[in-house]
């Protein structure tokens, strides 16, 4: 009897967590916005020269590199590219080709218009028990 | 001598592999701290992105060595079930060369993956492959000891070891949900989903370390029964709560859904209650120092390095804190101090538990004395990483401060960080070369 308790007990377990999972997955905030197959393009090259070792998305990553969340808006579109084509004194040359330069920016233009990071004083609100949520 | 099986030989395989990976990485990290700090001289030489990814390939390698092989033992020793000798070798000889193909394809600079998982992903399916094979192995084993008792009186430490087995998985799976387009053709989605595999992931390992922790705690007679106490079990689902919905508080700043952070941020406060346990038992047994037996030092060094980083991840869970936190150091000295601090603690003290009765007077006093160099250079190591993200921060909420600005400032307490390093990297080699001696000896 008490072995089927537990067994029912871990079933309602199991649907709450995926449940939960399927909530997290289907999550389609109204910033989203579906990459073009540039942008995708641009992400996939992101991630084969490994990126995010050194910069940041959202602050997720490295910080040895500045967050690139909203780099298109702050430094614009021609700077990003020398970046990606030439390196800097702390960053090294990839070897990126034109086409992979125009796609990392496509995809680096589609996470700009996703959100803002870091946030500015107006941008978020702080609650009495001490969470906040974003407003921009 | 003691005389060995086949199969004792091969989990003690398992544990020199560990120490050989913790070694390595801890180098290849301090290397990577050099890389960080002077990049104009080292940037061509010793690339970053690659140093970093070998350091997290190396350390998450011994991470995982270490509870797998402890896992085997264990289970045996409790269980007295039977694994077969040829299907824990391929275990073994996969993860070696599975390990090594990774590392090379970070060698040859080809990756593909993501931040933590950087190899190409098509290496992921044998990674999934060996840990289906561990998973039939220990449960196989597990289950004739079922047979024997009734599910429902296991000790919790079983309930852990099989909860992570199962958990990772599940979130190793989810790891790599990027790979289909509903996920990979987003950005937020896709951003909240990776973040809820990593959480979910290092709660799956961290459980099945836990579990040996919980095991080693109580080896003591006069412990035993803590292991199938309702307090035990409490915890256990406090654990397992944050590994499912705790995830979140690093994905604060990132405009998904409030209710998936807030749920964290409530979640997260639960840990609250673990530390007051930590603190009530403290009261009731303080921690002491003393005694031959090395496992015990790095038993309650894990215990003081729960403490120290349960503060760090409640005040960065804080959303409010979390606002100048995250995107700092701060985040990277948690993590440091989960996976040096608490997780490397526990393994050793596993380590040393299985190796006593090979230890020698010598080797034992040895052991203790590496113990507190590490933690020396650990507590700098950890401090100097907490003030470098207090420098950062407040530049943090400035988007209009280059990136290069703050640097300065926050690089000076990196070198204090790459200085304590040494003792750290120097006392990790000492520790690994003693029990490597022993563990070798012990399987020739």
């Amino acid at each position: 009897m008490k072995a089927k308790r537990v067994f029912f007990l871990l079933f309602l377990f199991l649907l709450f967590m995926f449940g939960y999972s399927w909530q997290v997955y289907r999550a389609f905030p109204k910033r989203e916005r579906l990459l073009s197959d540039k942008a995708y393009q641009g992400k996939l090259v992101f991630q084969k020269y490994h990126c995010i070792a050194c910069h940041q998305l959202y602050g997720l990553g490295g910080f040895m590199g500045p967050d690139l969340t909203n780099v298109i808006s702050r430094s614009g579109e021609a700077y990003v590219k020398t970046i990606l084509q030439y390196g800097t004194a702390r960053m090294p040359r990839l070897g990126l080709t034109q086409e992979e330069i125009e796609a990392v920016v496509a995809f680096l233009k589609a996470v700009d218009s996703s959100g803002r990071f870091p946030l500015k004083k107006d941008e978020y609100k702080i609650q009495w028990y001490g969470d906040y949520y974003l407003h921009y | 001598m003691e005389t060995t099986t086949s199969t004792t030989r091969t989990y003690r395989h398992f544990f020199i592999v560990a120490l050989l990976c913790l070694s390595a990485g801890v180098w290849i990290g301090h290397l990577g701290l050099w890389s960080y700090l002077l990049p104009e001289h080292l940037k061509d030489i010793l690339p970053f992105r690659m140093l970093r990814a070998m350091h997290v390939t190396l350390v998450v390698a011994w991470i995982f060595a270490a509870a797998i092989g402890g896992v085997y033992h264990y289970i045996q020793k409790e269980t007295q079930g039977n694994y077969k000798p040829i299907l824990l070798k391929i275990h073994l000889w996969g993860y070696v060369l599975l390990g090594g193909i990774i590392l090379l394809s970070y060698f040859l600079n080809r990756y593909g993956g993501r931040e933590y998982w950087a190899f190409p992903p098509p290496l992921a399916i044998g990674i999934a492959v060996l840990w289906l094979l561990f998973a039939w192995n220990t449960f196989k084993a597990a289950w004739n000891y079922k047979q024997e008792k009734c599910l429902l009186e296991w000790p919790l430490y079983l309930w852990m070891w099989a909860t992570g087995i199962l958990f990772f998985l599940y979130t190793f799976t989810e790891v790599y949900l990027w790979t289909l387009p509903f996920f990979g053709k987003t950005v937020l989605r896709d951003i909240t989903v990776q973040w809820k595999a990593y959480g979910s992931l290092v709660g799956s390992w961290n459980m099945m370390v836990y579990g040996t922790a919980l095991y080693l705690a109580t080896r003591p007679e006069a412990f035993r029964s803590y292991a199938c106490s309702k307090t035990a079990y409490a915890l256990y689902l406090i654990g397992l709560a944050n590994l499912i919905m705790g995830w979140a508080h690093h994905i604060y700043p990132v405009p998904t859904y409030q209710w998936i952070k807030t749920l964290a941020y409530f979640i997260s406060m639960t840990e609250l209650i673990v530390l007051g346990k930590l603190l009530w038992d403290w009261y009731r047994f303080p921690p002491r120092f003393q005694g031959p037996s090395p496992y015990r030092y790095y038993l309650i060094g894990g215990d003081i390095w729960v403490f120290l980083n349960l503060l760090l991840a409640i005040a960065i869970s804080i959303p409010a804190v979390n606002l100048y936190a995250h995107g700092t150091h701060l985040v990277v000295a948690h993590s440091m101090g989960t996976t040096i601090g608490i997780n490397t603690h526990i393994l050793l003290a596993s380590l040393f538990y299985i190796s006593e009765p090979l230890l020698s007077e010598h080797q034992r006093r040895r052991s203790i004395t590496f113990f507190y160099l590490f933690n020396i250079g650990l507590i700098i190591f950890w401090l100097g990483l907490i003030v470098a993200g207090f420098h950062e921060s407040p530049l943090i909420g400035n988007p209009t401060t280059p990136h290069i600005k703050y640097l300065p400032q926050s690089n000076q307490w990196m070198w204090v960080v790459l200085i304590a390093s040494i003792p750290i990297a120097i006392a990790i080699t000492g520790i690994t070369t003693i029990l490597i001696k022993r563990l070798l000896n012990a399987v020739s």
